[in-house]
C-alpha cells in the first residue's frame, strides 16, 4: 500500500511539473497584459509537432531540436503578439473578450492547421530511450519522465534567474502596476511582445515533454490548455510560485483519481478543482488582491 | 407594445417569412441546413441578451443546449413522456432551472473568472454525461423518429419556435428589463445604486438566455434523434454562438440574426473545401472580426459604436 501511494505520488508529481510549467507561461502574459491566453496549450503542441517533424524526417532527438523549436516560437509568439492581440486589446473595455476569444480563435487556427498538417492521427514521438525504466524498491521510474522532471526545474530555475534580469524585472514591474512601469521607462508594447515570445517558446518546451511521454493528436492542445488554465486559477493568477504548488496539485489529484475511482474520471477532477476554488476562493491559494476581477 | 414594435423586428418578422415555403421549393439536405440555421440564430439571440444586453460572457452555453436535449431524450428513453411540445418546452425549464442553481454561486464572478469558470462547467457537464450510467454513458441515446418521416413538422416546429422566441426576446430587450439589463452592463455599481436589483436580474437574465437554448436543445434531439454527450455539450456550440454574436455585431437585435446565417455557410463551406480541418475557416474569420470589426457588421453600417462595452464595469 504504501508503495502504491508512494508511487501515485511520484507519478502526480512528474505529470504536474508540465501543468506547472504550462500554467508558468500562462501567468506571465496574464501578468504582463491582463489576457487570457487560450491559444497557450496549442503553441505547446505545435511545438511538439516540430519536434517530432523532426525526429521522422532528420532522426533529431527532441531535446537537441528544442534549439530551433524555442527561438522559433519565440518569434511567432512575437509577431502574434504584435500583429493580432496587440491591436485587438487596444481598447481596455473589450480586453476580456477580444483576448479571450482571438486566442481562441488563434487555438483552432493552430490545431485545425495541424491537422491538415499532419492529420488527426495519434502519434507519438519514440526515442531510444523511451522505454528505459528504474525499479526502485518496488517503484518504477520511466525515465523520459525524469527528463522530463529535470527539465521542468531547469526551466523554473532559468526563470528565476530571468527575472531578475533588467527584462525580467520590467516584467515584475508590469505585473505590479503597469502605469507606474510605463512612467519609469518601460517600454510596454515591446516588453508585451517579448513576454508573449517567451510564453510560447516555454509552452513548446512543456508540450515537447509532455508529447514525449503521452501521444500526440492535434486536440490535445485545447485540454492542456484547460488544465493549465485550472492551473493558474487555482495558484493564482498572476502567481508564479502559485503556478508551480498548482501543477503539482493537479498532477497528484490526477493520479490519485485515476487510480482509486478510474481513469474515466481523470479530466473531470481538474474542472471541478476549476470551477471550486472560483468559488470559494477567486484568488488562487497565493493570489493577489488585485487580481481580483472587476 | 405598440412603440416596441419597430423596424427591427418588422425585418425579422419579414426574414422568417420567407423561411415559410422552404420545405416546398428547396431539397432536404438545404431544408436540414435551414433548419440548423434557425436554431443558431435562436441561440445567438439569446445568447446576445446575457452578453450583450447583460453583460456577462459565457462561455459554455453549451451546457444549456445539452441539458435540454438530454432532457428530451431521457424522457423518450425512459418512456416519461411522449408528447413532443411538452418534452420541448420541458427541456427549456430544465435548463432554466439549471441556470437559476448554478446563477446564484457563478454570477459573483466577472469577467475572465465568470469566462473560465463557464467554460470549465461545459466540460463537466460533457464528462458527467459521459460517465453516468443513467444517460448510457458515451453510448448516447436515440430518440425515436415518429413515422411515417417528413421534415416538414421539423421545419415548421422550428420556425414557430424561432418566431416566437425571438419575438420575446425582442420585447425583453426593449421593456424595462432591458433597460435594468443595460445599466446593470454600463455600471453595475450605478445600478445598484438607483435600486436595480443587480443579482436577482443577472440571474434572471442567465435563466432566461438558458431557457431558449434549452428549448432549441430539446428539439435538436428531436431532429438529430441522436444524442452525444461529446456533440451537444461540445464547447464548439458555445465557440459558434459566440463568433455569431460578435460577427453580426453584439448588443444588436439583427446582428445576431446575420452572424448565425453567415457562420454556418461558411461552416459548411469550410467541410466542402477543407473537410477535415474546416474549423479553419471559421477560426480567422473570428480573428478578423476582433481585430478589424469589433462591433460586428452592424457596427460597420450603422457607423456608431453600437453597445460594444459589455465588460465596462470600472
Amino acid at each position: 500500500m504504501m508503495t502504491t501511494l508512494l508511487q501515485l505520488a511520484l507519478n502526480g508529481v512528474l505529470e504536474g511539473a508540465v501543468y506547472g510549467l504550462l500554467a508558468l507561461g500562462l501567468t506571465l502574459v496574464f501578468g504582463v497584459m491582463r489576457i487570457m491566453n487560450i491559444s497557450h496549450g496549442d503553441f505547446g503542441i505545435f511545438g511538439a509537432y516540430i519536434s517530432y517533424w523532426f525526429l521522422v524526417k532528420f532522426g533529431v532527438d527532441p531535446f537537441i531540436s528544442l534549439t530551433i523549436i524555442v527561438p522559433l516560437l519565440f518569434l511567432l509568439g512575437l509577431l502574434v503578439q504584435r500583429v493580432l492581440i496587440s491591436p485587438a486589446i487596444s481598447d481596455p473595455s473589450l480586453q476580456v473578450q477580444a483576448s479571450v476569444m482571438i486566442t481562441w480563435g488563434l487555438a483552432l487556427l493552430i490545431s485545425n492547421g495541424e491537422i491538415i498538417l499532419w492529420s488527426p492521427d495519434y502519434r507519438s514521438i519514440i526515442v531510444p530511450y523511451s522505454y528505459v525504466s528504474f525499479y526502485l524498491s518496488g517503484i518504477v521510474i520511466n525515465l523520459p519522465r525524469v527528463l522530463v522532471l529535470l527539465s521542468a526545474v531547469l526551466i523554473t530555475g532559468f526563470y528565476v534567474l530571468f527575472l531578475r534580469t533588467k527584462v525580467g524585472k520590467a516584467i515584475s514591474a508590469c505585473t505590479q502596476d503597469r502605469e507606474a512601469a510605463v512612467l519609469m521607462g518601460v517600454n510596454f508594447n515591446k516588453l508585451a511582445g517579448i513576454t508573449f515570445g517567451i510564453s510560447t517558446a516555454t509552452a513548446a518546451i512543456s508540450g515537447m515533454l509532455f508529447a514525449l511521454t503521452h501521444t500526440l493528436y492535434p486536440a490535445l492542445g485545447f485540454q492542456l490548455n484547460l488544465k493549465a488554465l485550472t492551473v493558474m486559477v487555482f495558484g493564482g493568477i498572476g502567481s508564479m510560485s502559485g503556478a508551480l504548488i498548482g501543477g503539482l496539485v493537479l498532477g497528484m489529484a490526477e493520479s490519485i483519481v485515476s487510480f482509486f475511482i478510474g481513469a474515466t474520471y481523470k479530466d473531470l477532477v481538474s474542472f471541478l478543482l476549476l470551477v471550486a476554488i472560483l468559488l470559494t476562493k477567486p484568488t488562487g491559494i497565493r493570489g493577489k488582491e488585485f487580481f481580483l476581477p472587476r | 407594445m405598440i412603440c416596441a414594435l419597430k423596424r427591427p423586428l418588422i425585418y425579422y418578422l419579414l426574414i422568417f417569412l420567407c423561411f415559410i415555403p422552404t420545405p416546398y421549393l428547396a431539397p432536404a439536405g438545404i431544408t436540414a441546413f435551414i433548419i440548423l440555421m434557425i436554431m443558431y440564430m435562436v441561440m445567438s439571440e439569446s445568447w446576445n441578451l446575457l452578453g450583450g444586453y447583460l453583460g456577462d460572457l459565457s462561455f459554455g452555453h453549451a451546457v444549456f443546449f445539452g441539458i435540454g436535449a438530454y432532457t428530451v431524450a431521457l424522457l423518450e428513453h425512459y418512456g416519461i413522456s411522449n408528447i413532443q411540445p411538452f418534452n420541448i418546452l420541458l427541456a427549456g425549464i430544465s435548463s432554466m432551472g439549471l441556470a437559476a442553481l448554478i446563477g446564484y454561486p457563478f454570477l459573483r464572478l466577472k469577467g475572465f473568472y465568470f469566462a473560465i469558470g463557464t467554460l470549465g462547467l461545459s466540460e463537466i457537464f460533457r464528462l458527467l454525461f459521459r460517465n453516468s450510467d443513467i444517460t448510457l454513458g458515451p453510448k448516447g441515446i436515440m430518440v425515436p423518429v415518429p413515422l411515417p418521416y417528413t421534415i416538414y413538422p421539423y421545419f415548421y416546429g422550428i420556425l414557430g419556435i424561432a418566431i416566437g422566441s425571438i419575438f420575446i426576446i425582442y420585447l425583453i430587450e426593449n421593456s424595462k428589463l432591458g433597460l435594468a439589463f443595460l445599466s446593470i452592463k454600463d455600471d453595475i455599481d450605478a445600478a445598484r445604486m438607483v435600486g436595480v436589483r443587480t443579482t436577482a436580474y443577472r440571474i434572471l437574465g442567465f435563466s432566461l438566455s438558458a431557457f431558449f437554448v434549452g428549448i432549441v436543445g430539446g428539439f435538436f434531439a428531436y431532429f438529430n434523434s441522436y444524442v452525444h454527450p461529446d456533440g451537444v455539450f461540445s464547447m464548439l456550440i458555445s465557440f459558434e454562438l459566440i463568433l455569431m454574436v460578435y460577427f453580426g455585431g453584439v448588443g444588436t437585435f439583427l446582428g445576431p440574426l446575420l452572424g448565425a446565417a453567415v457562420v454556418l455557410f461558411a461552416e459548411e463551406l469550410g467541410r466542402v473545401l477543407i473537410q477535415q480541418g474546416y474549423l479553419l475557416l471559421l477560426s480567422i474569420m473570428l480573428i478578423l472580426t476582433f481585430v478589424f470589426m469589433p462591433s460586428g457588421v452592424i457596427g460597420i453600417f450603422t457607423r456608431r459604436e453600437s453597445l460594444i462595452n459589455p465588460f465596462k464595469r470600472s
